[in-house]
């Protein structure tokens, strides 16, 4: 069975965007992987990612949540189950990615559907984020604060934000990217290898 | 609350009415059946919203008046001789203790949705549940019915495996076919609210004024033999699910 791990967060945080960032690392690294996009537009983000050039298009499918985005990776992630199994049993990948539509701070992935996932905030959405206490924020099992380039644009304070993060989850990793200039997804990957790839390595 | 002839009952009644023994006798059937009538019971429904999005989109429904004929229509010409008569013949099927029995009332209404989007969305969301169905019933036929559809052996229609189900569970056949009638009315107007057709509290006021419907539409279900079953004649609702299967940005998968 492929390892499964999610990326979440609100509206243009940047998910797709780090998706299309991992593929070349998994790549690079032999890890076979597969990606399910979440859209209320669906043919949009995952015709992005099929058109990359970075993964067989084959690999990629699109699951429509029907205006409900935290419905089909919560309440009832049965249509993502079944994108999973249709991908396992035609590719049998090492890892699927699931990237949810975009949605509120409280979406969190139910753990029937994957075994690792990543909240995506983007710093120019507002640096009280963190200390908004929503659920993705808390739960995640990593938190990536994406788009720090822009932080000096909208007079984002990154130390504050950094201290938030540290107080909103003293017990769970969270990485800081700015996922336009590639800078910060060596950590992401570390992150998934040392959740998910070696502890089922066995 | 029960309901005696005159309205509302009593508290004493009531009280009455609660007496244990009418609990044990069918509060168990009961239980189920509201958890498959449930929104929370994952099976993908929330995916669909019958063409209604292409026919808002097209502006075919302008106002709550039209939402209401489209549902009234969706029962009557479209559900009562469909999935309404295949989840009582399924209900008899199971009842019967044969697997023949439910893949031919399968296998029949495979034949009458007419398209691709309307048949995939109801073996997909059946598929679903057959994968649910050995947590929430102990019952060898509807099983093994169950591992047949997930082995793609039969189409594996939701009306079915839901009749199935609820056949096993000791749901009475009428209730079963309100039950499956009652849903296509409620997945129609929840998806009304998530499109911002009309507001939740109006969806509700509609549904409890769309009970003579379902009624009517459950009588003509639970009158119809295998040969009467027919395919949908809502033409509009159709002909939108397929121009609605061609779109780009859509929210709904059928
Ligand atoms: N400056 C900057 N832009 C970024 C960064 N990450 C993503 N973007 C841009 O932000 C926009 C949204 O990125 P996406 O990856 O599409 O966001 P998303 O979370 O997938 O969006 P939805 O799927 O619509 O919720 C795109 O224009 C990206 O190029 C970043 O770190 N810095
Ligand atoms: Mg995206």
């Amino acid at each position: 069975m492929a390892v499964r791990i999610g990326i979440g967060g609100p509206v243009g945080c940047g998910k797709t965007r780090l998706v299309e960032r991992l593929l070349p690392i998994f790549q690079g690294e032999g890890v076979s992987v597969a990606v399910i996009t979440n859209d209320l537009v669906t043919l949009e983000d995952s015709e992005r990612v099929r058109r990359s050039g970075l993964i067989d298009p084959e690999r990629v499918l699109g699951v429509e949540s029907g205006a409900c985005p935290h419905t089909a990776i919560r309440e009832d992630p049965s249509v993502n189950i079944e994108a999973v199994e249709y991908l396992e049993a035609r590719f049998a990948p090492d890892l699927i990615m699931i990237e949810s539509g975009g949605d509120n701070l409280a979406a969190t992935f139910s753990s029937e559907l994957v075994d690792w996932w990543a909240f995506v905030i983007d710093v120019a959405a507002g640096d009280d984020i963190p200390r908004k206490r929503g659920l993705g924020v808390l739960r995640a099992d990593l938190l990536i604060v994406n788009k720090i380039d822009l932080a000096c644009h909208v007079d984002a304070d990154l130390d504050r934000i950094r201290a938030d993060v540290a107080r909103a989850r003293p017990d769970r990793p969270s990485l800081f990217t700015n996922l336009r200039d590639n800078d910060g997804v060596r950590g992401v990957f570390d992150e998934i290898a040392r959740g998910t790839l070696f502890g089922r390595a066995a | 609350m029960r309901m005696s002839a005159g309205g509302i009952c009593t508290k004493a009644e009531a009280m009455n009415g609660f007496a244990s023994r009418d609990l044990l006798a069918d509060g168990g059937a009961m239980l189920t059946m509201l958890q498959l009538a449930d929104s929370a019971l994952p099976i993908g429904r929330h995916a669909h919203a019958l063409g209604l999005e292409r026919m808002l989109r097209d502006g075919r429904v302008p106002d709550a008046e039209r939402l209401r004929e489209v549902v009234v229509s969706a029962l009557i010409q479209g559900c009562a001789r469909g999935d309404g008569a295949a989840a009582a013949l399924a209900h008899d099927a199971q009842r019967s203790g044969t697997e023949a029995r439910l893949i031919s009332v399968d296998e029949r209404l495979d034949c009458l949705k007419l398209t691709a989007p309307a048949q995939t969305a109801s073996r997909r969301c059946g598929r679903r549940l057959a994968a649910l169905v050995p947590r929430l019933c102990d019952n060898s036929l509807l099983n093994t019915y169950a591992a047949a559809v997930l082995a793609e052996r039969t189409p594996g229609h939701l009306a079915v495996i839901t009749a199935a189900t609820a056949a096993a569970c000791g749901i009475s056949r009428r209730s079963t076919v309100l039950m499956e009638v009652r849903g296509v009315a409620t997945m129609i107007l929840s998806a009304a609210v998530r499109l911002d057709v009309l507001p939740a509290a109006a969806s509700q006021a509609m549904l409890a004024g769309l009970a003579p419907d379902i009624l009517k539409a459950s009588e003509l279900a639970l009158s119809s033999s295998l040969e009467d079953m027919d395919c949908s004649a809502v033409a509009a609702i159709e002909i939108a699910a397929m121009r609605h299967a061609q779109d780009h940005g859509r929210l709904f998968a059928t």
